[in-house]
């Protein structure tokens, strides 16, 4: 009992101190807005993040999607001679959206694969079935396709640092949010990242949703298919109908 | 500025783009009496519009601007109703066949490369064969001015149509068969665009034009006539299964295609059979050189989204 007691009075400062450290060493993010609302004339937009990372690290802000599967089709040469789809491959755990940005020192931070919040290291989790030795090659065109709809990037040098209160420093970015990253519930990452490891991190949550107009047209085509599929053809109709009447009636009886 | 969001694509297009894109595709619908489907959606995913969604928020779109064309040609007595709904009815009947042909060939494995082989072959017969026939009724023509159609002579083919039953008159384009000659083509036309994922009015115009041996005009007219009931069909099927059709962008492409029909038919009119003949036979070669030049290129990137061709 007593020996007990001696070390629970030994331990407990040597806990202390380290939350301590914890504390002053503390990463932070917060967001301008955790909102960004999708209306008729909605092109994407920016939100600001901003926060703190411990003194001496650099800051790597990353937006990532929930994960998803993903069915895609495989292109490859038939006969030697033509190219077309030659089989299926499936994504297992694949985010949606995966932005990386980083500050001017860690401008190596996303293809770092000793660092969890870079490219490789999201290639260690998706998994690729079938499973094949092509997984690497498959990965880097899923990259290549990600990249070209805008909903992954990397963008290096983009998170801006300075010294703040206690020796920390505080960091700010512009974080893009293309059209195509659609309704959903997004997660921003800090990381405070030292040479090839994660110090800490911190998240903040972004919420994308379609407002107004978008929202009650989705609703009705999910919610109410066969009406908006009436609808759909109706309004052609309509205004096939009334381009023939407005042409019929300006260029006489033929 | 003149962007616009697109709620079931999930992405933003220029209006303008948008708006051009309808019109240019609602004039060769109105020219030609094709759908334009195989311009468009290749284009609309090219602005970064998914597959799938291009595909039936075209076919929602192709409504409009067909009702816009059928319109314009019914003033000119360019549709003939009768052949048009032997045709459809055929169309639908092949088209049900044609969907589950393609799950057994799914199955099968190699299915992309027989669709791929088939439509490259069919718009190169086709489109060769048009071609030459119009550039040598074009040469026929200039040489007698006042002959502009030479009748044509009783062929084998003929004699053998007139022995089949249920024989009636066609007024509209002048021609007497079995009813069920149409409804027959229509069936094999429903059955390989539902193979290739088409429209099939790109077989649908020759088809009438060669074996069902209507004027051009007419063919444009009922062609447009047939397209609309057919796109009908799948604009609800397709939002009710699949969830594909973006009203927003339909209504874009819309408003371009409906006025594009209309300028498109008084193009149409202002041309003789064999000119528009030869114009579309153009058209189907430069599509088929496209096809072909996909499949022989490498594709920047080697694995796709699903729902494309």
């Amino acid at each position: 009992m007593q020996l007990r007691a001696l070390l629970t009075l030994l331990l407990v400062p040597v806990l202390l101190a380290f939350a301590e450290t914890r504390s002053s060493a503390e990463v932070t993010v917060g967001l301008d807005r955790s909102t960004v609302e999708i209306t008729a004339f909605y092109n994407g937009t920016t939100v600001k993040a901003s926060g703190m990372v411990p003194a001496g690290t650099e800051a790597v802000v990353v937006v990532s999607g929930k994960p998803e599967t993903l069915h895609l089709k495989r292109k490859g040469k038939v006969a030697n001679l033509l190219w077309m789809n030659v089989g299926d491959l499936s994504f297992h755990d694949a985010p949606r959206v995966y932005t990386i940005y980083t500050s001017e020192g860690a401008r190596d931070a996303a293809e770092n694969p000793e660092l969890e919040c870079s490219f490789p290291a999201l290639e260690r989790r998706v998994k690729i079935e079938p499973p094949g030795k092509d997984e690497h090659f498959f990965f880097g065109e899923f990259l290549k396709l990600k990249k070209h709809d805008k909903v992954f990037a990397s963008v290096p040098g983009a998170v801006s640092l300075e010294a703040g209160e206690d020796g920390n420093r505080s960091f700010e970015t512009t974080l893009q949010i293309p059209p195509r990253m659609g309704q959903d519930d997004y997660t921003v990452t800090a990381f405070a990242v030292d040479g090839n490891r994660v110090v800490d991190r911190a998240e903040a949550k972004l919420q994308v949703r379609q407002a107004g107009f978008p929202a009650s047209l989705s609703k009705l085509a999910f919610g109410q298919a066969l009406l908006y599929g009436v609808l759909s053809v109706l309004v052609a109709v309509a205004a096939g109908f009334i381009m023939g009447a407005i042409f019929g009636g300006k260029g006489g009886a033929h | 500025m003149w962007q616009m969001y697109l709620p079931i694509a999930g992405n933003s297009v220029n209006i303008l783009v948008i708006l051009g894109l309808g019109g240019f595709v609602g004039l060769l619908s109105g020219i030609f009496g094709v759908g334009g489907g195989f311009l468009m959606t290749p284009l609309l995913i090219m602005f970064g519009i998914p597959a799938t969604v291009a595909a039936a928020s075209d076919s929602n779109q192709i409504v409009g601007a067909s009702t816009s064309g059928t319109l314009a040609h019914w003033r000119l007595g360019n549709v003939d109703v009768k052949m048009g709904v032997l045709l459809l009815v055929g169309g639908i009947l092949g088209g049900t066949v044609g969907v589950q042909i393609i799950k057994v060939l799914r199955a099968l494995g190699n299915a992309d490369f027989l669709i791929s082989i088939t439509y490259v072959l069919m718009l190169g017969g086709v489109g060769s064969y048009m071609f030459m026939e119009s550039l040598q009724a074009m040469r026929k023509a200039k040489k007698p001015a006042a002959a502009q159609t030479a009748p044509r002579k009783e062929s084998r083919y003929g004699a053998a149509l007139k022995k089949i039953p249920f024989q009636t008159r066609f007024d509209k384009s002048g021609v007497e068969m079995s009813m069920l000659i149409p409804l027959l083509l229509g069936v094999l036309v429903g059955i390989l665009a539902a193979i290739m994922g088409v429209g099939g009015g790109f077989i649908m115009v020759p088809v009438m034009v060669y074996l069902l041996r209507m004027p051009m005009h007419v063919v444009v007219g009922t062609s447009l006539f047939q397209i609309l009931f057919t796109c009908v069909n799948v604009t609800i099927m397709q939002s009710v299964s699949n969830h594909t059709v973006d009203f927003v962008l339909a209504v874009l492409l819309l408003l371009g295609s409906t006025v594009g029909a209309q300028v498109g038919t008084k193009i149409g009119k202002k041309l003789h059979g064999d000119q528009l003949k030869i114009l579309l036979a153009s058209l189907v070669l430069l599509v088929c050189v496209k096809m072909l030049a996909d499949l022989l290129m490498q594709p920047a990137i080697l694995i796709a989204m699903k729902g494309g061709h």
